[in-house]
C-alpha cells in the first residue's frame, strides 16, 4: 500500500486530538498539560513537513525548525512559572488552579 | 493705584490663606500667625490711605465719574457684561470708610482673638471680606455687583462659623446664609426685569434710561404691574435682607456668634450696607416708583421701632448693639423712603464709625472679662477699664444723637427731611413718628447698657474674673474711632447734606435736595432732646433709684414684657410657619425616595443586573481546561461556519 498524503493528514489529525484530550481530560498535573500542548505543535509540524514535501518546497520545512524553537523558549517559560507557582502553593494539580473562577 | 485698592485685601487674603494652611500644622504658630497679620493689616491700611488719596484728588481735579476698564467678561445677544470698576465719589467713600474699618477690624483681632485659634485663617476671611465688599461697591453693573453680593453672604458664613466647634455658631451661620441666599431671588427677578426694560444691565445705562420707561406696564396672570414698580420691589427683597429689615432681620441678632471684631466690621462697613448701597446706587428707579417708597418707609419705621425696643430687653450687649444698628439700618432706609439718599448715605458713613467704635469697645469689655457677655453680670467696670468706658460712652453718645456727635448731624438730617417731605401722606407720618418714638428707645438702651456695664455694683465672681484694661492695640483703635465719631458729623455735615452737597453727589442721578444748617427745624431738635432726657430719667429711675420697679412693671404687663423679650416672637413664628413645614415636607420628599423611587426603580433593575451577571459568572470556572474547550470548540464552529455556510476554501 503506498503511503499517501492522506495517511499522513490522518496521522498528524490523529496526533492533534491526543493533545487536544490530553488537555480535556487532564485534571491532575499541569506538566503534562505542558506535554499535551506540546503533542499539538508537533502535530502542526507534521503538517508543515508534509505539505512541504507535497509541494516540493523548502520553506516549509524550515518554518518546522523556527516552530521547534519558539516552543521549545515558551515551553522554558511555562515551566518557570511553573516553579515560581509551585513555589507559592506548593501544587501543580490543575483542580485546584481556579482562582479565577467567577 | 486704583487697581491696588481693589486688589491689596485679595492678595493679603490668598496670602494669609496659604499662611493659615501652614500654620494649621504647625504646634507653635504665633510667629506664622503675626505675619499674616501684618500683611493683611499693611494691605488692607493701604488699600484704605489710596483710597483716601484717590478721593482727594477727585476733588482736586474735580472729576467725576471715573471707569476702569479691566475686561469683557462675556455677551450673550443683546446681554453685554463687562468687567469694569466704577469710581465716583460716593463709591470712593464707600470703599474708604469699608477699607478704613476693615483695616482697624484687621488691627484690632490680633489683640483679641485668642492664641490658639488659627488667626491667619481668621485675617484670610477678614481681607476676603473687605475685598468682596470693595468688589460690591465698584462694580459697574449688576451682573458683576452679584459677585460681591453673594461673596459677603459666603464671607459672613465664613467668619459666623469661625469657632466651629460650638453648636450655635454653625445654626446661625447657616440661618444668615439661607436667609441671603433667599433674598437673591429678589436680587436676581429684579436684573432680569431691568434687562427685559432697559437691555441693559449697566447702572451708568440704567440711571439714564429708567425715566423714559417709567410708564412701561406688563401684564402677567391678568393683573397689570408697573415695571417700575416690580423691579423696585425685588431689589427691596434683596436690600431688605441684607440690611436686615424687619421679617428678613432674623440672621443679624443670630450673627453675634461671630467674634466680635467680625460683628464690628459687619454692623459697620461691610455686610450690613450693602442694602443701603444698592438702593442708593438705583436711586433713581426708587425716586420714580412711589410704592416701593411707601413699602420701605412702613418697613423702615416699623424696624427702627423693633429694633431699639427689643434691644430695652436683651442681656447680651453684643445683640443689644445687634439690634441697635437694625433700628439705625431702619433710620437710613427711613431716609430713602422720603428720597433722601444723601441722608441716608451720611448716616451710613457717621454710623460706621460709632458702630464699630461700639461693637469694638463691647469687645474690649468681653476681653476684659474673660468672655463673659451677659449685662447682668458685670457692673462697676469704670474704675477697671477708664478709657474703654469713655470710648462707649462716646460712641452711645453719638448713636442717641446728642449734638456735637456724629449721630446728632445725621439723625437730625433724615428727621428733617422726612419732616419737609411734599408728600404729606400717612406714610410719611407714620414714619416721622416712629423715627423720633425710636430716638427714646434708642436712648433707653444705651444708658441701660451704660449703667449695667459700667456702673451699678459688681456682679461678676471677682476671685474668678481679673477685670483688666485692654492692651494698648485694642485702646488705639477705640480711641482713634471715638475721635471720628465726635468729628465726622460736624466737620462732614455740609458736604454731605449741607450747603456744598451739591458738589458730592453732582455725579449720581438723583435729585439733590439739600439742607442747610441753618435751615433745620429746631423744634426736631428739642422734641428729640427731650426725648433723650425723659428716657435717661426713666433709666435712671429703674436702675438706679427704684430697683423694684421693672419687677412691678413685670407683673404689670406680663404680656408685653414676653412680648418684647421674646423678640415678638419671630423665630418662634418662623420656625412654626416655615422651618418645620418645609422638614416636613422633605421629610414627605425623603419617604417617597425611599419607598418608592428607590425600591421599585433603582433597586429592582440594580437586582436584575446582579441576577444577570451572577448567571454570565458561572461561565468563568477557573480550569484551564475547560477555557481550552471552549476555545477549541469555537474555533471548530468558526471553521465549520466559514467552509459550509460562506463557502470559504
Amino acid at each position: 500500500m503506498e503511503i499517501t498524503i492522506f495517511h499522513y493528514l490522518i496521522l498528524s489529525g490523529l496526533v492533534f486530538f491526543i493533545g487536544i484530550f490530553g488537555i480535556f481530560l487532564n485534571r491532575k498535573s499541569i506538566v503534562s498539560l505542558i506535554m499535551s500542548v506540546e503533542v499539538i505543535f508537533l502535530a502542526i509540524n507534521i503538517n508543515f513537513i508534509i505539505f512541504s514535501n507535497y509541494w516540493s518546497d523548502f520553506k516549509g520545512q524550515i518554518f518546522v525548525l523556527f516552530i521547534l524553537t519558539v516552543s521549545a523558549t515558551e515551553i522554558a517559560i511555562a515551566l518557570v512559572a511553573l516553579i515560581v507557582y509551585f513555589n507559592s502553593r506548593f501544587t501543580t494539580v490543575v483542580d485546584d488552579l481556579s482562582n479565577l473562577r467567577g | 493705584m486704583i487697581w491696588s485698592i481693589i486688589l491689596l485685601p485679595f492678595l493679603a487674603f490668598l496670602a494669609a490663606g496659604i499662611i493659615s494652611i501652614f500654620s494649621n500644622k504647625l504646634e507653635n504658630s504665633n510667629s506664622l500667625n503675626f505675619l499674616a497679620w501684618l500683611i493683611t493689616t499693611i494691605a488692607t491700611g493701604l488699600s484704605a490711605v489710596f483710597s483716601l488719596w484717590f478721593l482727594m484728588n477727585m476733588i482736586k481735579m474735580e472729576e467725576t465719574t471715573i471707569v476702569y476698564e479691566l475686561h469683557d467678561w462675556f455677551i450673550s445677544g443683546n446681554l453685554i457684561v463687562n468687567l469694569d470698576f466704577v469710581f465716583d465719589k460716593l463709591v470712593i467713600i464707600m470703599v474708604f470708610v469699608v477699607a478704613f474699618i476693615s483695616f482697624l477690624v484687621h488691627f484690632y483681632s490680633y489683640f483679641y482673638i485668642a492664641k490658639e485659634d488659627n488667626l491667619a485663617r481668621f485675617q484670610a476671611y477678614l481681607s476676603l471680606f473687605t475685598f468682596s465688599m470693595i468688589m460690591l461697591v465698584t462694580s459697574s453693573n449688576l451682573i458683576q455687583m452679584f459677585i460681591g453680593w453673594e461673596l459677603i453672604s459666603f464671607c459672613s458664613y465664613l467668619l459666623i462659623v469661625f469657632w466651629y466647634k460650638a453648636e450655635a455658631p454653625k445654626k446661625a451661620s447657616a440661618k444668615a446664609f439661607l436667609v441671603n441666599r433667599f433674598a437673591d431671588i429678589g436680587y436676581l427677578l429684579g436684573t432680569f426685569a431691568i434687562f427685559a426694560l432697559i437691555g441693559s444691565v449697566n447702572f451708568a445705562d440704567i440711571n439714564l434710561a429708567v425715566a423714559n420707561v417709567a410708564w412701561v406696564h406688563f401684564n402677567i396672570f391678568g393683573i397689570d404691574i408697573s415695571y417700575i414698580d416690580f423691579i423696585a420691589i425685588s431689589f427691596l427683597l434683596a436690600a431688605f435682607a441684607k440690611s436686615s429689615q424687619i421679617i428678613l432681620h432674623i440672621w443679624l441678632p443670630d450673627a453675634m456668634e461671630a467674634p466680635t471684631p467680625v460683628s464690628a466690621l459687619l454692623h459697620a462697613a461691610t455686610m450690613v450696607t450693602a442694602g443701603v448701597f444698592l438702593v442708593i446706587k438705583l436711586a433713581p428707579i426708587y425716586e420714580l416708583s412711589g410704592l416701593a417708597r411707601n413699602i420701605i418707609l412702613v418697613f423702615a419705621g416699623i424696624t427702627a421701632l423693633y429694633g431699639a425696643l427689643v434691644a430695652c430687653m436683651q442681656k447680651d450687649i453684643k445683640r443689644i448693639i445687634a439690634y441697635s444698628t437694625m433700628s439705625q439700618l431702619g433710620y437710613m432706609f427711613l431716609a430713602i423712603g422720603v428720597g433722601a439718599f444723601s441722608a441716608a448715605f451720611f448716616h451710613l458713613f457717621t454710623h460706621a464709625f460709632f458702630k464699630a467704635l461700639l461693637f469694638l469697645g463691647a469687645g474690649s469689655v468681653i476681653h476684659g472679662m474673660n468672655g463673659e457677655q451677659n449685662i447682668n453680670k458685670m457692673g462697676n467696670l469704670w474704675r477697671k477699664m477708664p478709657l474703654t468706658y469713655i470710648c462707649m460712652v462716646v460712641g452711645f453718645l453719638a448713636l442717641i444723637g446728642i449734638p456735637g456727635f456724629a449721630g446728632f448731624y445725621s439723625k437730625e438730617a433724615i428727621l428733617n427731611y422726612i419732616y419737609k417731605d411734599e408728600i404729606l401722606s400717612n406714610y410719611v407720618k407714620f414714619a416721622y413718628y416712629s423715627a423720633i418714638i425710636a430716638v427714646f428707645f434708642t436712648s433707653f438702651y444705651s444708658l441701660r447698657l451704660i449703667i449695667n456695664v459700667f456702673h451699678l455694683k459688681e456682679n461678676y465672681n471677682k476671685e474668678h474674673i481679673h477685670v483688666h484694661e485692654s492692651p494698648l492695640g485694642i485702646l488705639v483703635v477705640l480711641v482713634t474711632l471715638a475721635i471720628l465719631s465726635v468729628l465726622t458729623g460736624t466737620f462732614l455735615y455740609d458736604s454731605f447734606v449741607g450747603e456744598t452737597s451739591q458738589f458730592l453727589w453732582s455725579d449720581l442721578y438723583f435729585t439733590i435736595k439739600t439742607l442747610p444748617k441753618d435751615t433745620l427745624e429746631h423744634h426736631i431738635e428739642y422734641l428729640t432732646l427731650g426725648l433723650v432726657v425723659f428716657a435717661f430719667l426713666l433709666t435712671y429711675v429703674i436702675y438706679i433709684r427704684e430697683k423694684g420697679l421693672s419687677n412691678k412693671m413685670k407683673k404689670t404687663f406680663p404680656s408685653v414684657y414676653n412680648l418684647v423679650l421674646n423678640k415678638f416672637y419671630f423665630d418662634e413664628i418662623y420656625e412654626y410657619c416655615i422651618v418645620n413645614p418645609s422638614l416636613k415636607i422633605s421629610r414627605m420628599f425623603g419617604k417617597f425616595d425611599d419607598n418608592l423611587y428607590d425600591k421599585y426603580g433603582i433597586n429592582v433593575l440594580a437586582s436584575f443586573m446582579y441576577r444577570i451577571s451572577r448567571t454570565f459568572s458561572s461561565l468563568q470556572t477557573g480550569f484551564i481546561n475547560f477555557y481550552a474547550v471552549v476555545m477549541v470548540l469555537g474555533v471548530f464552529l468558526i471553521l465549520t461556519y466559514c467552509f459550509f455556510i460562506l463557502g470559504i476554501k
